[in-house]
């Protein structure tokens, strides 16, 4: 039984692998987005 | 309370469904041109990054009962990320498939029915009603952001 168990683990893995480039990309623009719109420099030239 | 094979099996199944539910729903709105107006960077940045860790830590070299830990853990962020997701959707006025809910609805009942010792890992919804005054949300230039590597 945790053998079937590990087994669907491993599928739920290799999900998330194709997955995961894309969750990266929106994590870094996400982080980026707060810095940016944190920074006063920033703000200023976008006015 | 329910016995421990279907508890595991409960979860395994939701994961998988429901990294298919957020990341398909998540993209649908973030490709949307308007959510940057509603959609709290603040809030989701932590949520992603800690999804992306939660799923890390499953792929590691873990023994199965963290496992399935690191896997209450990944359906908790998961739905936090579907509620925040269905409320930008609602604003941005995008329409997302109502098997979202039942999702929602069955992540909600496996907590509530979760052994004891696992219950500990629910945390977000309480963390995010602390956070909900501090929202920051994105609004600025889509060509300010650079994704490079």
């Amino acid at each position: 039984m945790v053998k079937d168990l590990e087994a669907k683990i491993r599928e739920i893995s290799q999900k998330w692998e194709k997955y995961e480039p894309l969750f990266e990309i929106l994590e870094k623009y996400l982080n980026q987005a707060k810095r940016l719109k944190s920074d006063d420099e920033w703000r200023k030239s976008y006015r | 309370m329910m016995n421990g094979e279907k508890v595991i099996d409960d979860i395994l199944e939701l994961s998988s469904d429901l990294l298919d539910a957020v990341s398909f729903s998540l993209f649908l709105v973030i490709s949307n041109p308007n959510h940057q107006k509603y959609v709290d960077a603040n809030i989701m940045a932590e949520l992603v990054s800690n999804l992306i860790d939660s799923m890390k830590k499953l792929k590691s070299n873990q023994t199965f009962n963290i496992k399935i830990h690191n896997l209450i853990e990944f359906i908790d962020y998961s739905v936090e990320i579907l509620i925040t997701v269905k409320e930008c959707a609602e604003e941005i006025g995008i329409s997302l498939p109502p098997y979202l809910n039942l999702l929602i609805d069955k992540a909600t009942k496996l907590f509530e029915e979760l052994p004891p010792h696992l219950q500990h890992h629910r945390y977000n919804t309480q963390k995010r009603n602390k956070t909900n005054n501090q929202k920051i949300y994105i609004e600025i230039p889509i060509h300010q952001i650079s994704l490079r590597r």
